[in-house]
Formats: structure tokens, C-alpha cells, sequence
């Protein structure tokens, strides 16, 4: 068995942890090691089954502590020459390994050593490296450095030159890294709200060692101190945090928000008020939809002590069952609310007016009553997990607050948009019953990516996990691609010079490039190499000029297959997801679906959703939220960088085209930068009647 | 690596009926490092040995995509076989066969190597379509025919390596023109005798079977 590589885990922790750098991308794979080490530090280090005491006789500058490789339940320890992969992998490898799995009664963790090597040309300055040396030896639980004499702290405080000749001879380090593999949702909802066991032993430990070392601690040294602290703990909370990022976006698979929440509840007598309201802050910001899903079905006709008397009995009963019944079936169940439209039906046997709280509802009227009386009515019944949290007596009037906060503004862009959408504006200069040839190519590009990006841009990532589609937005960029696919070819064939059509469309492709708007590029070269233009050879294609051959295989190289897309997938990822915008050509990019859908589904296959433990209990399986959030990751940095990069245009004023259309973010807590009014004939294109629609796998 | 050819197969059939599941449990044995499992240009690659001659299948799928209609013309260009999976529990995927084949006879040359497989053979219970019915519509259409269950890995290999045994045949016949590489078939940098590796031909085997 290979080791999980340590590439990605990377990427992801550092960028979590930098989510306002749009910069940081998978692209971090290819910074050196010195860097990446920095960057995956997990801060804890498993001391209740597990003491490292190190040996010196390694080979490949790994420290194997014995005492854990008697107990491990495996152990891989793999050549490195062995593998035929001998690339870049291997290389990690070297860096990373998995040592050990331990298998806990609600949780299994991944153990690794990480070599970090200091090199005479590192570039660490000085102050840095002091850091990383003093962290090592305060954590005095491990003992990673018998071999290079460094004292356990509170023993013998070493003056300062001492410190600096050890690190002139300290060549590399091993340290444990420590990550979930699987857990069931009550482990994971401790270790966000820092509640798991072991986390609070380290807690524990690094106050008594704070305190210890601050005794021993003269005045020189207070100052390295602190800032020691923070990085220490800065490192610990990114541990937390790539954890809950994973968590609030993969869980539905799993549960329902109700079942994540109730469980988040039942925690808080025991966390702190900071770390809780934090998770909270952060879960409302984030995915404001599922507060406004329907709450557990008992909690509508209990009252609020219910929860209060459960939170209560914690302590005896280790996992309460309500929250734990394990839903199998993770597409309907994934689908049925991120289309919140569909509420209201599914739980009918609570209904009331108020219920009709959904992002796609028209029933504004009905809604606008909820906020302000919501507080005020705790008596009824509460319904959604909104109305639940701001009935919660021992929830902190700021996370309430926020709640209505957000309910309102979710109550204004749905005022909003219905009055936006009931006068749609036709654009001046188009006639609805313009052909296509007359339009320049550069407004079309413009107006298809005004359509793409207004739902590229509501598109909630995490219903890429879903395989019921239904009236998602996935669903609408799929149709609107197919639809636009099929525009190409009727438009071509309709006309009576195919070929200028042809060219046309290719100029439109190119201007579709240059805005980054991948996914209408591909749907418009599809239309072209699709069999009934693509056959045209006397009729289109030789008439061509050069410059429109050239281009139009220049585009068709873009989106190719080849290679499982390499050529789109690095052009835009890498090339275009986090450049800068140009203001005059582009919006921000729009990605491509069909490569995040394929490696969700590769993903999907490769692991399993639940493992289970030798007691037999379903455990959920981390590793592949985990590797989920990647994905999603990737098109949530595509994202924010094209709402940064609208932002960016509105401050500028830039007009050309323009109009304020703010209801495309209905559920956005942010404020919306507006994009290109989009002309009804374009409207008209997407909106055909379902009868007007490709019958299935046909144009 | 050395190779003495390269072919390119894509997997092709509705959604669900485990055509990522095929090619994960045909290519991902060696437990290759997640991080590449969905990119790179080694993805889906996988060696086999076939009369003695390494061959690399370079096998492309796009599971995932499936509601994008308009698979574009490189995804069957130059694909030299092609496995066209259907749900022996699914009837719907198996009457949608005919599309597909119409599109991928449509999209890709004359002498590309079908394989029809019927997938998810160990789940014998909920069969809706018989053994008989992909073996008749196989015979219709000049197709080989296989169950496989992807799950159990029964058949996977056979249903890889018995596509790639028709394409090495066709080779030897001259069906297919090895210098063109429309064709799907590349020549590998070093074909020359010597430099081969002599392992056994014993992979490949010759007829194809049910698995259950």
C-alpha cells in the first residue's frame, strides 16, 4: 500500500488557512519542500497510546519509534524503490509517511511522520527557525530529540548559544502528523468544537508546559515566546478549520442539516462559548440555505427545553440515536434541499405559511412576516433550523441576530429578484428576431457569459456531490450548454451560407476564450465538430480563411480530451482561475462542469462512504469528504475570484454594458457586484419550452 | 516505460452503470497515490502483455459528463476500442445502447474494437436483462460480448485484455493501418525484439465469458 501523498493535504490546509489569497491554489504543489513543510504542520501530537521515542539507527533519516510499531495495527513500510512510479510521488513519500492507523472507538486516525529537513541554504531566517526548534522541544510530551541533546523544558533551560549551536547541527526533524481517516458525526463535531479527548489532554499539557517554560523564561526570551504561542496556535486552529471546511461541505451525504445542528447543540454545554459561536458564525455565512431547512421533525411540537434536557444528559449516554441514523441514500437526499423549492412539499405534515422560506419560492409575501415576529412567536412551533436557532434560549444573542440578519436579506433579494425578473429589459440595439450573424461576436460572448456566470456564481459547489440534479443550477449550466451546443448547429444549418455562420460562431469562441468563459467555449466547439457540421467539408470547412482554421483549432485544443482533459483542466485552473482580470475582456472565469463532475465520480467510486469499525459501527469516511473538498475547492477559488474580479470592475465604474442585476446571489451574505444585463433573445435561447428540448442523448 | 504499442479505448453508456468503476479496478490495482487519481497524463494508463508485446492501454473515460450530450469529437478520435457498458439491473441502460453506438460508429473509424459489456453481473438478484438478450444484440451489431461485475472485478481484466487481443489481431491482419494514428494505435518508442521484455502472453485470453 502507497502512502497518501502529501501534495494535496498541503495545498488544502495552507489554503484554508489563506482564504482571502486567492493566489494560493493547488498550484502549491509545486513549490519547493522547504515551503511546503512550513505550511503542513499539524500541531498535535498523539500522546495517550502512542510515545515516540526515537532511534537512531534509521536508514532513510526516519525515526520509527518502536514503541509504536509494536502496537500499530499496520504498519507500512514500503521501499521507495520499489514503486515504478519513481516521480514526484516518491519524492513525498520520502517526506510523508504513513506510519500507523489508530483505531479508536468513534474514530480512525491516519499517524504520520513528516521529515522536516533544514538545509544550510533555507530559507528560514534565523528567527523562524528558532520558532520551529523551540516548538518541538516545549512540546516535551515527545521526545523527538534525544539525538541531538536538546533538554525537555522545565528540566534544563539551555542559554541562548547553546540553542543556536544545536540548530547549526540539527539536519532534520521528524514530527507526528495526526488526521482523521473516519469518525462518526459526533467525533467530528468534538473535534471542531476542540471537545475531542485528545484535544483536550493537549490543552491540558501545553498550559502546564506555558506555565513551566514561563517560569524558566528570562526577559529575552518573553517575546519569542508569544509569538511562539501564536503560531502554535495558529496551526492548531488550521488543523480545525481545514476539518469544519470539509465537514459543513461534504456532510450532507450524510445528514441532514437538522441532525448536524441538533448534534452541534447538544455539544455546547461542554465547549467553549468562543469556539461554538465561531462554528456557528462560520456555518451561517457559509451555507445560510440549510438554516433554512425544515428542523428535526420532533423539535415542531416541543418545546425548546427539548433540546436543553438532551444537551444535559450528555454526559451518561455517549451517542444519542437521533442524531445517528445513517442515511445510505445520499442523493435525494443531497438534491432535495440545495432545490429548496421542494420544501415545502416534502414536509408537508408541518406546514404553515411561514414555511414557504426557500430561496426559488415566489410566496414573498409570506416570508416578509417571519423575521421580525420570529423571536417574539418562540411559542409556535419552530420550523425551520433558522426559527430553531433564534428560539435556542442559551444561544448567544449575536449568533441570532445574524441569523435575522441574513433571513432579511435573503427576504430582500427575493423581493428583489422578482421585481428584476418581471420587467427584464430588452437591450436596445438587439431585435428579437436578430440572427445570429448580425450580432457581433464580442456582445454574444459578452451576453453568454452574463448568462453563465449569474449561474456559475449561484452555484452552491456542494451540489456537484449530489447525483440528483434536479433543479439545481448544475442542472440549468448542463441544459444551457446543450441548448447553446445545439443553437450552433441549427443556426449553421438554417442559414444559407453555412460557412459565415461557421465563421461567426468561431470568432465568438475566440472572444469566449479571451472572457474566460470555458464552459460556453466548449459547448460551442462541441457544436461545431458535432457529425452534421463536421461533415460539411465542401460547404463550410473548406471554405474557411486560414485565420478561422487557426483559431478554430487553437480553441478545439483548449477543451480537448486528451490527456483526461490536461490542456482544460491547467488552462482553466491554473492558467486563468486566479489571474488577474482584465477588465476590458473578462468577467472572471467560468469553468467547465464536466471535469469537476468526472473527478467527483472518480472520487465517488474510489472510496468508500463509510468504514466500519471492528465493533462494526459505520464510521464516516474522512478521507474522502476530504479529497471531495478538493474538488470543491477548485471551483469555489473560481468563484471568489470572479466575484473579486466584478467587484473589482464595479469599483472602477466600469459601465460599458452594464446594469445593476444584484438578484443572482439571492443567498450571498457578501454584497453583489453586478454583471452584464443579459438581452432577451438570449433569455429566449435558454428558456425554450420542454417540448422544444433535445429528446434524451439527441440534438 | 517501453512499449511496442499504445492503444486508446474510451468507455462509453449511461450514467451509473459503472463505467468508473471498470476502470478503476482495471488501472488502480497498484494503489496509485490518490492525489493522481484524477489527474495527470498517466491517468487510466495501465501495461499489459499481450504474444509477448507490451502494450499500453491508454483507456479515457469521462464518467460524470454524461448529461453533457455533445461529447466532443476528440473524446472518440482515434480511439482504437471502445467498451460500451450497460446495467444488467438497468433495462433503460441496455435500450440505450443503440445510441450510443450510433454515435460512437458515427464519431470514430470503421475498425474500432467494440466491446459490449454488461456490467454488475454479481448482483444476479435484480437482473432485468438476460445473458441472452447482450449476447444477441452483440452478435446484431459485431460486437464481443462480456458480463463483468467491476465490484468483484470478475471479467474486468479479460474484458480489457480480449479488446486489446482484437485490436492485436486486426494489427496482424492489416486491418488496421499502424502508421496512422487516427487509428488509435501509436508504436511504441522501441519496438525492436531485443529490448522487449519476455514475460508471458498468458494475460491474454482468448475467449470471453459470463462471470456468474
Amino acid at each position: 500500500m502507497m502512502p497518501t501523498p502529501t501534495i494535496s493535504l498541503a495545498a488544502t490546509t495552507h489554503s484554508v488557512s489563506n482564504n482571502n489569497n486567492t493566489a494560493t491554489t493547488n498550484a502549491n504543489n509545486k513549490n519547493n519542500n522547504n515551503e511546503k513543510i512550513n505550511q503542513v504542520i499539524t500541531p498535535n501530537n498523539h500522546l495517550d497510546s502512542i510515545i515516540i521515542s526515537t532511534s537512531n539507527d534509521n536508514t532513510n533519516g526516519f525515526c520509527y519509534p518502536k514503541s509504536v510499531m509494536a502496537k500499530s495495527s499496520i504498519v507500512s513500510n514500503i521501499d521507495p524503490t520499489n514503486s515504478d512510479q519513481i516521480s514526484n510521488n516518491d519524492h513525498q513519500s520520502r517526506l510523508r509517511r504513513h506510519m500507523t492507523e489508530e483505531m479508536n472507538e468513534d474514530s480512525i486516525y491516519n499517524v504520520y511522520l513528516k521529515k522536516i529537513t533544514y538545509t544550510c541554504n533555507n530559507i528560514l531566517n534565523k528567527q523562524q527557525k528558532l520558532q520551529s526548534d523551540n516548538f518541538i522541544t516545549r512540546c516535551d510530551q515527545v521526545d523527538y530529540s534525544s539525538s541531538k541533546n536538546l533538554k525537555k523544558n522545565g528540566n534544563n533551560k539551555m542559554n541562548h548559544n547553546q540553542q543556536q549551536d544545536d540548530q547549526q547541527s540539527l539536519q532534520w526533524e521528524t514530527r507526528q502528523l495526526r488526521q482523521i481517516k473516519a469518525a462518526t458525526m459526533e467525533h467530528l463535531v468534538q473535534f471542531i468544537l476542540l471537545q475531542t479527548e485528545y484535544q483536550q489532554q493537549q490543552h491540558n499539557n501545553y498550559n502546564e508546559s506555558k506555565s513551566s517554560q514561563q517560569h524558566h523564561n528570562d526577559h529575552s526570551d518573553s517575546d519569542e515566546e508569544s509569538q511562539l504561542e501564536s503560531s502554535d496556535l495558529m496551526e492548531e486552529r488550521n488543523n480545525v478549520a481545514h476539518v469544519m471546511h470539509v465537514l459543513f461541505a461534504t456532510y450532507r451525504q450524510f445528514y441532514y442539516p437538522w441532525q448536524l445542528f441538533t448534534e452541534i447543540i447538544r455539544q455546547k454545554p461542554f465547549v467553549s462559548t468562543k469556539q461554538f459561536n465561531f462554528i456557528l458564525f462560520y456555518w451561517l455565512n457559509n451555507y445560510p440555505e440549510d438554516f433554512w431547512t425544515p428542523c428535526q421533525p420532533s423539535m415542531a411540537n416541543s418545546n425548546t427545553n427539548y433540546i436543553d434536557d438532551q444537551a444535559s444528559s450528555h454526559n451518561n449516554n455517549g451517542s444519542p440515536e437521533n442524531g445517528n441514523q445513517l442515511l445510505d441514500d445520499q442523493s435525494s437526499l443531497c438534491s432535495e434541499y440545495a432545490s429548496s423549492s421542494s420544501l415545502s412539499s416534502n414536509h408537508a405534515s408541518y406546514t404553515t405559511p411561514s414555511l414557504s422560506l426557500s430561496s426559488t419560492s415566489n410566496n414573498v409575501s409570506n416570508n416578509s412576516s417571519l423575521s421580525s415576529t420570529s423571536i417574539s412567536s418562540s411559542r409556535f412551533s419552530p420550523l425551520t433550523l433558522a426559527d430553531q436557532l433564534i428560539s435556542l434560549r442559551h444561544i448567544d444573542e449575536e449568533v441570532k441576530k445574524h441569523c435575522l440578519h441574513l433571513l432579511d436579506m435573503k427576504k430582500e433579494n427575493t423581493t428583489n429578484s422578482s421585481t428584476l425578473n418581471s420587467h427584464s429589459s430588452i437591450h436596445k440595439s438587439v431585435n428579437k428576431s436578430s440572427s445570429i450573424i448580425e450580432l457581433d461576436p464580442k456582445f454574444v460572448a459578452q451576453q453568454l457569459t452574463a448568462i453563465d456566470l449569474e449561474n456559475f456564481l449561484a452555484l452552491k459547489p456542494y451540489t456537484l456531490l449530489s447525483n440528483v440534479r434536479s433543479k439545481t443550477r448544475i442542472e440549468t449550466m448542463i441544459r444551457n450548454f446543450n441548448l447553446l451546443s445545439r443553437h450552433v448547429i441549427i443556426t449553421i444549418l438554417q442559414h444559407s451560407t453555412p460557412h459565415q455562420v461557421t465563421i461567426h460562431w468561431i470568432e465568438i469562441a475566440h472572444h469566449l476564450r479571451k472572457m474566460r468563459n470555458f464552459n460556453s467555449l466548449k459547448a460551442i466547439i462541441a457544436g461545431l465538430t458535432n457529425e452534421s457540421i463536421y461533415r460539411l467539408k465542401t460547404t463550410v470547412w473548406n471554405k474557411l480563411p486560414r485565420n478561422s482554421i487557426t483559431t478554430f483549432q487553437n480553441m478545439s485544443s483548449i477543451v480537448d480530451d486528451v490527456n483526461n482533459q490536461t490542456m482544460l483542466r491547467h488552462t482553466q485552473l491554473f492558467i486563468e482561475g486566479t489571474s488577474k482580470v482584465s477588465l476590458e475582456d473578462s468577467f472572471g472565469t467560468v469553468p467547465y462542469l464536466g471535469t469537476f463532475l468526472t473527478d467527483i465520480t472518480m472520487i465517488n467510486t474510489r472510496y468508500e462512504n463509510y468504514i466500519k469499525t471492528e465493533k462494526g459501527k459505520k464510521l464516516i469516511n474522512f478521507e474522502k469528504c476530504a479529497k471531495q473538498y478538493e474538488i470543491l475547492m477548485q471551483m469555489q477559488l473560481l468563484q471568489k475570484n470572479a466575484i473579486a474580479g466584478l467587484q473589482q470592475q464595479q469599483q472602477q465604474n466600469y459601465q460599458h454594458q452594464i446594469y445593476s442585476l444584484n438578484h443572482y446571489l439571492s443567498l450571498r451574505s457578501q454584497s453583489v457586484p453586478s454583471i452584464p444585463r443579459v438581452a432577451r433573445i438570449f433569455r429566449n435561447w435558454f428558456q425554450l419550452n420542454e417540448s422544444d428540448l433535445p429528446s434524451d442523448r439527441e440534438w | 516505460m517501453s512499449y511496442a504499442y499504445l492503444f486508446k479505448y474510451i468507455i462509453i453508456g449511461d450514467t451509473g452503470v459503472g463505467k468508473s468503476c471498470l476502470l478503476l479496478q482495471f488501472t488502480d490495482k497498484r494503489f496509485q497515490p490518490v492525489h493522481d487519481l484524477t489527474i495527470g497524463v498517466e491517468f487510466g494508463a495501465r501495461m499489459i502483455t499481450i504474444q509477448n508485446k507490451q502494450i499500453k492501454l491508454q483507456i479515457w473515460d469521462t464518467a460524470g459528463q454524461e448529461a453533457f450530450r455533445s461529447i466532443t469529437r476528440s473524446y472518440y478520435r482515434g480511439a482504437a476500442g471502445a467498451l460500451l457498458v450497460y446495467d444488467i439491473t438497468r433495462r433503460e441502460t441496455f435500450n440505450h445502447l443503440t445510441t450510443w453506438l450510433e454515435d460512437a460508429r458515427q464519431h470514430s473509424n470503421s475498425s474500432m474494437v467494440i466491446m459490449l459489456i454488461g456490467n454488475k453481473c454479481d448482483l444476479e438478484s435484480r437482473r432485468e436483462v438476460r445473458r441472452e438478450e447482450g449476447e444477441a444484440f452483440a452478435r446484431e451489431h459485431g460486437l464481443i460480448f462480456m458480463e463483468t461485475s467491476a465490484k468483484t472485478a470478475a471479467n474486468v481484466e479479460e474484458a480489457f485484455i480480449n479488446t486489446a487481443q482484437e485490436i492485436f489481431d486486426k494489427i496482424q491482419e492489416g486491418v488496421f493501418d499502424i502508421n496512422n494514428e487516427a487509428n488509435g494505435i501509436k508504436i511504441g518508442p522501441q519496438l525492436s525484439p531485443s529490448n522487449q521484455k519476455s514475460s508471458s502472453g498468458n494475460q491474454a485470453l482468448g475467449t470471453g465469458g459470463g462471470c456468474c
